[in-house]
């Protein structure tokens, strides 16, 4: 398994369950260590866990755990660690998140604690954050206000990595996409690449005289996939893009690719 | 913590009073039992259930070396657990005997002997403390779960041992012993009661307690290198 990864991006690890997601984050997290081969991150090797290292990086689980009672202890006795911290940023971005600096966590819902780990984990400012599914348990507007904060705080320094089975939920936020299967990364590819030479569509009919790579979605409405050959513009649906790879691998590596 | 600690030493200190008899010996037994009960319970709660993949993630990816991790365990566990303990033990034993026992002469008059007081506090309390919570400290990172139970029966198994020893030994040195008191079960006994020749008989072994000493400070220092390497290997 190959994988580079450069800072300014925002890359979405999709991929079907059991492919090795967590796995894969856990391990560049330095919390697995690999049998065999070895994992960089910048200078540093994962599996040593140095306090450098583990002071540029922020991992969000799909569980969260937070050993403080408030908001406000967790920025009073976790902040410290991470030396970029913003303060400020933290009180916005938990405003925003309508979640009270004061109040227990445990009087707080899963989606009100993972809300508050985010605005946490964004306000470190590390130069690598790691999220595994962060919009599970967020409520229809929090997912939106999770995209739009991803998008706001956008950091050139940063590797940010969210992997997820809700690929709507990356739609216009990712910037590369890397699929997992069979525990293998089999496309990690930019979203730029992705909208050049590709075109998505949903139709019930798909236009006369063009072969499509894929057609997906029911008799109520079709998503397919075409050889984008007239330079024309659509937007990339991430959940057909998915689809396709998964039913046929090779030939979408082979386009995109080439 | 220091609430519980209350709520749950006093009660103690009232059953102590209850056998005891104002016994310096008994006092120091209680003390020691749950001095050593209380702070491996104490130190278990630092690395609880690996099982839970999110506090797992938490403690290891907090941005501090494996050894800081540890140290500050030891700091809640021993530096401060031990006066904490101490100063609660002795202050209700202080309040409860009255004038006629103070607290703190069960350390004197029972341990130190003609030692000194440090001496005492160091080969009778720190160092039997430090052995039993190193050991509960590497089976608390080594194992996932049930980790409280499982470094029981080992700690079961090594006294047992220990008795075993013991009764050969006195079995070696005399002749005719039929049975070894039940302290021998203690890891740090000063003297030996045994029945021998129809009669309850004690020896005093120096050597016996010097080994001993010196194997549980060796053996400490090992389980705390061990929890060290293990907690750096650690993985979810």
């Amino acid at each position: 398994m190959n994988l580079s990864l450069l800072p300014g991006g925002i890359y979405g690890l999709l991929g079907k369950n059991g492919a090795g997601k967590t796995t894969l984050l856990k391990l560049i997290c330095g919390l697995s260590f690999p049998d065999e081969g070895s994992i960089e991150v910048g200078d540093y090797t994962p599996s040593e866990r140095d306090v450098n290292f583990l002071s540029d990086i922020f991992f969000v689980g799909e569980e969260i755990y937070i050993a403080e009672r408030t908001p406000k202890e967790m920025e009073k006795y976790l902040a410290p660690f991470y030396p970029s911290f913003d303060s400020v940023l933290f009180h916005e971005l938990i405003k925003k998140l309508e979640v009270d600096y004061d109040e227990k966590f445990q009087q707080l819902s899963y989606g009100q604690k993972k809300k508050a780990m985010i605005a946490f984990a964004i306000s470190c400012k590390t130069k690598y954050l790691f999220m595994d599914e962060p919009t599970n348990g967020l409520d229809i507007p929090s997912k939106a206000l999770f995209r739009s904060i991803i998008a706001s705080t956008y950091d050139e320094n940063r590797i940010t990595i969210i992997s997820t089975h809700q690929v709507r939920d990356l739609q216009s936020l990712i910037d590369n996409v890397i699929i997992l299967n069979d525990q293998q990364i089999q496309f990690n590819v930019s979203m730029d690449q992705v909208s050049e030479k590709l075109i998505f569509g949903h139709s019930s009919l798909i236009p006369e005289g063009e072969v499509p790579l894929y057609v997906g979605g029911s008799e109520l409405g079709k998503s397919y996939i075409l050889m984008n050959n007239n330079n024309s513009q659509s937007q990339v649906d991430l959940e057909t893009l998915f689809n396709g790879f998964i039913s046929n691998p090779k030939i979408f590596n082979q386009i995109l690719n080439a | 913590m220091l609430i519980s600690m209350v709520a749950i030493i006093i009660p103690a200190i009232f059953l102590e009073l209850k056998y005891s008899r104002y016994n310096p010996q008994t006092i120091y037994g209680f003390y020691i039992f749950f001095l050593i009960l209380f702070g491996t319970v104490f130190t278990s709660l630092f690395f609880k259930n690996w099982n839970h993949t999110s506090r797992t993630t938490f403690l290891l990816n907090l941005p501090s070396t494996a050894l800081e991790k540890i140290v500050l365990v030891q700091f809640y566990t021993v530096v401060l657990y031990i006066p904490v303990f101490t100063i609660l033990f002795c202050g209700t034993n202080l309040a409860l005997y009255e004038h006629s026992n103070p607290g703190m002469s069960f350390l004197i008059t029972e341990l130190a002997g003609k030692q000194s007081v440090v001496f005492a506090f160091f080969t009778s309390v720190l160092v039997p403390y430090i052995f039993l919570q190193s050991f509960f400290l590497l089976i608390n990172i080594w194992i996932k779960k049930s980790q409280y139970v499982i470094a029981l029966v080992f700690i079961l198994v090594i006294l047992l041992t220990n008795y075993f020893f013991m009764f050969s030994y006195m079995k070696w040195l005399t002749s005719g012993v039929s049975s070894v008191a039940g302290s021998t079960l203690m890891l740090f006994p000063t003297r030996v009661l045994f029945i021998g020749g129809g009669h309850y008989q004690e020896m005093t072994s120096k050597l016996i307690f010097n080994i001993s000493t010196m194997v549980c400070l060796i053996m400490t220092m090992l389980f705390y290198m061990a929890s060290y390497f293990k907690l750096k290997e650690k993985e979810i």
